[in-house]
């Protein structure tokens, strides 16, 4: 099977673009707005923290954090990586960037052995008796807010590689080349 | 209040925003998540009656 010969031009090279995946990583869509694809970063910003924050407020603003409850690990690593087991939804959530990092100001808080978390408890981990009540007291929307909170930041990983590398599918435009007769004759 | 309300908007940002990562047109992007939209609703609703009608006459 022979591929079909067309005349159109390859495509120009990727450039990479690792300052604008950086900042579509601090914030959604600025990365893109940094770019000049202005609407399209807005449209970005507006949606993963619309629904991120949407899912918070339905988990009752207890649904993101990162507890500490292995103390007992020896090493600061199998510390967090217990800790991130525990709470695995977390991995999911830390790519929608600067609006998880309060959880992990709390955590980092927390290791250090202060007792009262700062921010007022913003996002600070809930005692366990809280969790308990938050979840066989109500319905499922809290365990529902932390799966949108969750798809938000899986969301954003895709909106990072969009300011990394740009969208899925290049478009090329043509540009308008001299015109030239079908019989291959001098074009006038 | 049943927790299915909150479900057009997951079902809107999803549509828009994988489709915003796919193309750069405003059209292209419309079009594509119109038609994820669509594909999702109607896979959930398939899902959604099949498990009722499991639910009602088993």
């Amino acid at each position: 099977m022979t591929a079909a010969k067309t005349n159109d031009p390859p495509p120009p090279p990727i450039k990479y673009d690792f300052l604008g995946a950086l900042l579509s990583y601090l914030v959604p869509g600025l990365g893109q707005m940094t770019q000049g694809r202005f609407g399209k970063g807005i449209l970005f910003f507006v949606s993963l923290y619309g629904l991120f924050f949407y899912g918070w407020l339905l988990g009752s603003k207890k649904n993101v954090y990162l507890p500490d409850y292995h103390s007992g690990e020896t090493s600061i690593v199998s510390r967090l990586a217990s800790d991130l087991y525990t709470r695995f939804q977390f991995v999911g959530q830390f790519p929608i960037g600067m609006a998880a990092w309060p959880a992990i100001y709390q955590y980092v808080v927390s290791v250090q052995g202060n007792e009262k978390p700062p921010l007022n408890g913003f996002m600070s981990s809930p005692s366990l008796e809280e969790l308990n009540n938050l979840q066989r007291n109500g319905d499922k929307t809290w365990d529902l807010g932390w799966v949108y909170t969750v798809i938000a930041g899986v969301l954003n990983v895709l909106v990072i590689y969009d300011a990394l590398a740009g969208a899925a599918f290049r478009e090329v435009r043509a540009t308008p080349g001299p015109l030239t007769p079908p019989n291959g004759g001098p074009s006038k | 209040m049943t927790i299915y309300v909150h479900l057009p908007v997951l079902i809107v940002v999803v549509s828009l925003v994988y489709s915003a990562t796919r193309y750069d047109s405003w059209n292209k992007i419309l079009r594509e998540a119109l038609h994820w939209g669509v594909r999702m609703t109607s896979f959930l609703f398939m899902i959604g009656l099949v498990l009722y009608a499991l639910s009602t006459f088993l």
